[in-house]
């Protein structure tokens, strides 16, 4: 199963079954329902195709990119809409309920094993996702369906319609949004996070003193942030209707007549740093807290592979 | 990694790939490295010494060839205890069909558990923060709230100064100058509190 130069190799998948690739750097995943997995590992790149409903998948390996997805499948301008990050929540809600509507049949089980550096982009309408073990940029979008990421090293850009975002040991810039759900990192050693929930709350452990930028926003849910006690951060953070509490008292809590405000300077920059991160939370309906690690890096155990 | 092969099921596994034909140490070694997914790789020092003992009891042959390489096939003996061991043999054979997928999903058990602990604790600590805070503002309100004030007034004073300081590095008359500023505010502030 293997190819020269820029060949295309294409199998139609019809009944559940593994395949064996040659190294790929770049995998591609669309499909309409069911679980996709894409996980780093040693060795040949593995599909392993558990439960497929008709019509037949279709993989393609062209040089070093793999791609899985059906053939014609009219619905696939979807993913297209939903990439363009459209900041219109219902629209993708609506899409996503009419596509799944239509492809009810449309089912298929998918993993993979590729490097660890690769880069993966999935894209599902409805099933959950997991990531794991990864060091290049990875992309994840469900319409419905909870996301599961795990000791990655590169950039991330995940986004859920409705449903969960749960990540472990993240370590590259993070994009997590979702409309229904919630967003938590566990011993995130991400320098730069943006999680923002419709409805939901935001759970954000950070654990790497050197954080650049961090903001939480939800319109409704709670957001809960702890920092390295060591860290050095320009807070702001505000609240319409809802408390916010901090463990530092560094922070001036201010309540105007209609949001209230907490702000303030955590920690002092260390010498030779120029300047300090920021972290920024914003809350439409719900409490804030930011709390303090007692550890300086509480546990975080850093991705199993890194970039270089 | 769980330990797939304990109670001499490494030993009955070897067995097995022999049974399915003569093979190198290199290729058994491949051999058990693919069907484990890369998720169980045994080194040449698990692998030979196992072999070798297989050898000194019978139940597998050693031939070298021509370019040098070790060729292992499995013995009559051999065959006999596959038999004998075949119930154990199909049992370890389905553990070991550990798929991706199941790896997948233990993936996301184990992230679900650590993601739902952490939240639960950080949702306890918040409670407790805010607690705190409430109890802090209504100290504040009953008794000395203007202390307070100040104090977090000089806080951020001493914050921002201490900010400054470090980010220049400070000469000796700089230093001088500073510190008469100091204690001529502390002065004035001696004053303003000796008019009420």
């Amino acid at each position: 199963m293997s190819q020269e130069g820029g060949a295309m190799t294409r199998w139609e998948i019809d009944q559940p079954r593994e395949l064996t690739f040659d190294p790929v750097r770049s995998v591609h995943v669309t499909v309409v329902s069911g679980n996709v997995n894409v996980v780093g590992a040693d060795g040949p790149v593995r599909l392993e195709v558990t439960r497929i409903t008709a019509p037949p998948l279709v993989v393609e390996q062209e040089g070093e990119e793999l791609l899985v997805a059906y053939r014609d499948w009219p619905w696939r301008g979807v993913f297209d809409w939903v990439g363009k990050d459209f900041q219109d929540w219902s629209w993708k809600d609506a899409l996503g309920k009419l596509a799944r509507l239509f492809h009810a049949r449309y089912q298929a089980d998918v993993t993979l094993a590729v490097p660890y550096d690769s880069t993966v982009k999935v894209n599902l309408l409805s099933g959950p996702v997991v990531l794991s073990d990864l060091a290049g940029e990875v992309s994840a979008r469900t319409m419905s369906g909870t996301l599961t990421l795990q000791s990655l090293a590169g950039r991330v850009d995940a986004e859920v319609v409705s449903g969960d975002i749960e990540a472990e040991s993240v370590a590259g810039d993070l994009r997590a949004s979702v409309m229904s759900g919630s967003v938590v990192a566990a011993g995130c050693l991400s320098r730069r996070v943006d999680a923002r929930a419709t409805s939901g709350d935001i759970t954000l452990d950070l654990a790497n003193p050197h954080i650049e930028s961090v903001a939480a926003t939800t319109v409704s849910g709670e957001v809960i942030v702890r920092i390295p006690r060591d860290a050095c951060l320009e807070v702001s953070a505000t609240a319409v209707s809802g408390k916010l509490a901090s463990a530092f008292e560094e922070l001036r809590a201010e309540r105007g007549p209609g949001q209230s405000t907490l702000s303030g300077r955590i920690g002092s920059v260390p010498p030779g740093r120029g300047v300090p991160g920021r972290l920024s939370i914003g809350i439409t309906s719900g409490h804030g807290s930011i709390l303090r690690s007692d550890q300086p890096c509480h546990g975080a155990k850093p991705p199993r592979r890194t970039c270089d | 990694m769980s330990p797939v092969f304990g109670h001499g099921r490494l030993r009955l596994y070897l067995l097995k790939l022999l049974d399915e034909s003569p093979r190198h140490g290199y290729d058994i070694i491949r051999q058990l490295e693919d069907r484990f997914m890369g998720l169980y790789a045994p080194s040449a020092g698990t692998v030979y010494p196992r072999l070798q003992r297989l050898e000194s009891e019978g139940l597998v042959t050693r031939t070298e060839e021509p370019d040098g390489r070790k060729v292992y096939r499995i013995t009559e003996a051999g065959r006999e205890e596959l038999r004998q061991r075949a119930d154990e043999l199909h049992e370890l054979e389905e553990e070991l069909r550990v798929s991706l997928q199941d790896l997948a999903k233990e993936i996301r058990n184990e992230v679900r558990g650590s993601v739902r602990n952490l939240r639960e604790e950080l949702k306890q600590a918040a409670r407790e923060v805010r607690r705190q805070q409430r109890h802090a503002a209504r100290e504040a309100r009953s008794a000395g709230g203007e202390w307070r004030e100040l104090a977090s007034l000089l806080e951020q004073f001493r914050f921002e100064a201490g900010y400054r300081a470090r980010e220049w590095s400070l000469s000796p008359e700089q230093l001088r100058e500073i510190r008469e500023i100091v204690q001529d505010a502390l002065r004035r502030i001696q004053e303003v509190l000796e008019r009420r």
